[in-house]
């Protein structure tokens, strides 16, 4: 089991990023405390109960205050906090593992008992100047057309704590950069500079723990002698191992368009092994350059959007099943793509549909993965009674190993400031799946927000 | 041709009554359609959702409207509740009526601007008891939609009103506007209507919308208050419109999908 360094109470006290996070924490609820800075938040809780056994999966508490407001005409910030607790503490049990390898140094989780953490989520300035804008701190950069499916939005990581269950905006980890834009016309360039080296966070232990052989290396069937996790090396060089991205975006013809470039590191490590004399088998996660090219595109036909993405990645590593290879992974170029369609039935329903395809145009020898992947996303949406009251249900389908998702949910508006919620979330298929492998932790949530 | 239309305006605001009882009904609407709404116009709006068992929802934004030639663009930043706070929704909505208009809707918790089909203009419009039509419209009518008829004049709250009743052109027009026909109350003083009845495809009566406030603000006939009761439903939607400001210029570069993206 690898070993991560835990992150303790002790080391944040001090950081002006948690003081920051304080400060936003214990002002008092309320409106605008001045004619331009505001104090808001929301108060949600989340019950999951497991379908197998009727244990609970989650007992989960959040509070997220935020702070925003404007400094003068062209100058306006955002503070936002999250102190998150679980009563059950299955999902990230015990030491939270995980984060200090993925997260930089001043990209972590304040823990102040195993199962309560705080993080700043976001503190950034947006800078008017001239015909130049600049978003700097820490934030969530977000490109492409496609939902839930990762193609070119490459540019923050994302938190496997729940798996892919959750909302996005929860599970992608903001990240400290310089988001610089300027117009020229119809078109916007945008500059990215992101010195903050946080990547995928993966529970090691706890109910989502990745088990399938398309995510994790296994031993050789006729290995014996002991396995040990070491601590990869991760980058940590400033201007030489940060990420850089450029976008192009534009409106043309009735065509929204992108092209878009990013230099980084890939968020997801590459696990490789290593055989050591002694007969030890060592695991090490190691982080590996990327460059991902690509573009995007959409359009509304009538009642049909039609929204397509393409991204060709450098440098991608996938495991293999190879005794008499050295580390157990393998390089290979990435061509990947998404088109999905939506048709808006009227204004209260939708029906939205998306084709993800990957290939690996090196083939590698003895990948697990198959060289061409497909997942398949049909989603339908019904608002009710004046938008109150929300039905949707989402099947995420992988066309290779025939395993996937099916996640139903339903929101009422209770009050403008209480949301109640409910749903089921259903894995089936192979447990070798990416989705199977949690095929025995199927759930029921019921939820609240208030928002203040 | 703003200068057009408000001389336009001004004469028809000077007709006597007697004369205004002989307009026919699209010359009614003409006069309607003339009213000038400024070249661009910032303001809130404060929407108030009631539903059948009296409970209310209360959702404020602010707006931004501004002529790009013949071409009208809005963008609606919502502001209030914190639940939907930074949703944002630009519409480039193009003289040609037989152009759809393009849309683009901002969530917050998904981070992106996303290309949204041109709804029908029968669909109400988020959450509300308003079509898009109707938001779109702001008060005036695409004579396009319609056969018009003079129905002569009626008195409420002391007001001689005309009445104009409109009947879709053709059965796809019905189908797109969910209606079946349309009695306005139009007040010659100033051009819009004060009552307006809906009647769905089946003849029922379907919405009443009451104009509720109206104001000259900068020299221009303004609305300041709405409601539309939805007699099927027993929903009813009340907009408020506040710190209209038709003196500030609103920057083109507003219109965009990176100023939809970053928020007010």
């Amino acid at each position: 089991m690898i070993r991560y360094r835990r992150s303790t109470l002790l080391q944040h006290l001090g950081s002006p990023l948690f003081r920051a996070f304080l400060a936003v924490v214990v002002l008092p609820p309320g409106k605008a405390f001045s004619q331009d800075i505001e104090y808001r938040g929301t108060l949600s809780s989340r019950v999951a109960v497991e379908t197998r056994d009727g244990n609970m999966q989650l007992g989960e508490v959040k509070f997220e205050p935020e702070l925003a407001g404007t400094l003068t005409p062209n100058i306006s910030f955002r503070i936002l906090g999250r102190l998150r607790g679980d009563t059950q503490d299955q999902i990230e049990p015990g030491d939270p593992g995980a984060q200090s390898a993925a997260r930089s140094d001043w990209n972590r989780r304040a823990f102040i008992v195993d199962n309560l953490d705080a993080e700043l989520r976001e503190a950034y300035a947006d800078i008017y100047a001239g015909d130049w804008f600049f978003r700097l701190g820490k934030q969530q950069v977000v490109w492409g057309q496609a939902d839930g499916l990762r193609v070119l939005d490459q540019v923050n990581p994302l938190s496997f704590r729940e798996f892919t269950l959750g909302n996005f905006e929860d599970r992608r980890i903001p990240l400290w950069m310089a988001n610089l834009e300027r117009s020229f016309r119809s078109v916007t360039v945008q500059f990215l500079w992101i010195p903050d080296h946080t990547y995928n966070e993966v529970p090691s232990t706890g109910t989502f723990r990745p088990t399938s052989p398309l995510l994790v290396p296994s031993p050789p069937t006729d290995f014996s002698g002991p396995i040990q996790a070491v601590q990869g090396n991760r980058p940590n060089r400033l201007i030489t191992d940060d990420d850089y991205g450029i976008r192009l975006t534009g409106f043309s013809h009735g065509w929204d368009w992108s092209l878009n470039g990013l230099y980084s590191y890939s968020d997801a490590p590459v696990i490789s092994q290593q055989l050591a004399d002694d007969g030890t088998l060592f695991i090490a996660p190691r982080y590996e350059r990327s460059l991902l090219i690509g573009g995007s595109a959409s359009n509304a036909f009538g009642k049909f959007t039609l929204r397509a993405e393409l991204g060709y990645a450098t440098n991608r590593y996938v495991l293999i099943n190879d005794p008499t290879d050295e580390d157990g992974v393998a390089k290979s170029s990435e061509l990947s793509s998404v088109i999905g369609l939506d048709y808006q039935v009227n204004a209260d329903t939708l029906f939205s549909s998306q084709l993800f395809l990957s290939v690996l145009p090196d083939n590698p020898n003895g990948a697990i993965r198959d060289q061409a992947t497909g997942t398949l996303t049909l989603l339908a949406r019904r608002e009710l009674r004046n938008d109150t009251i929300r039905v949707e249900g989402l099947l995420i389908q992988d066309l290779n190993q025939g395993d996937g998702v099916l996640q139903v949910s339903a929101n009422y508006e209770l009050t403008s400031s209480v949301t109640l919620s409910a749903g089921v979330d259903v894995f089936y298929g192979t447990t070798n799946g990416i989705y199977g492998q949690f095929d025995q932790t199927d759930r029921i949530t019921l939820g609240f927000e208030y928002g203040f | 041709m703003r200068l057009i239309i408000s001389l336009l305006s001004m004469t028809c605001l000077a007709l006597p009554a007697i004369a205004q009882d002989t307009l026919t009904g699209d010359e009614i609407v003409a006069q309607m359609n003339a009213r000038d709404d400024g070249n661009y116009v910032t303001r809130g709006f404060s929407i108030e959702l009631t539903d059948r068992s009296g409970k209310t929802r209360t959702e404020k934004t602010i707006a931004y409207r501004r002529y790009f030639g013949d071409e009208k663009r809005t963008i609606i930043f919502y502001t209030e509740p914190t639940r939907v706070r930074g949703t944002g929704f630009l519409t480039y909505d193009y003289a040609d009526p037989a152009i759809d208009d393009d849309q683009w809707l901002y969530l917050p918790a998904l981070r992106k601007v996303r290309r949204i089909s041109a709804s029908d203009r029968g669909d109400y419009f988020l959450g509300t008891d308003f079509t898009y039509e109707e938001i779109k419209k702001e008060q005036k009518i695409e004579s396009e939609d319609y056969r018009f008829e003079a129905k002569g004049a009626e008195i409420i709250d002391g007001r001689e009103l005309l009445i104009v009743e409109g009947t879709p052109l053709s059965d796809d027009i019905s189908d797109e506007l969910g209606l079946s026909h349309v009695v306005w109350r139009i007040d010659p003083e100033i051009w819009m209507s004060r009552k307006t009845d809906y009647y769905d495809q089946n003849g029922n009566h379907a919405r009443t919308a009451i104009l509720e406030g109206v104001e000259t603000i900068d020299g221009y006939l303004t609305t300041t208050q709405i409601f539309v009761e939805n007699h099927k439903t027993g929903h009813s939607s009340r907009i408020t419109f506040l710190n209209t400001d038709y003196t500030t210029e609103v920057p083109e570069s507003l219109f965009s999908q990176p100023r939809l993206r970053r928020g007010l």
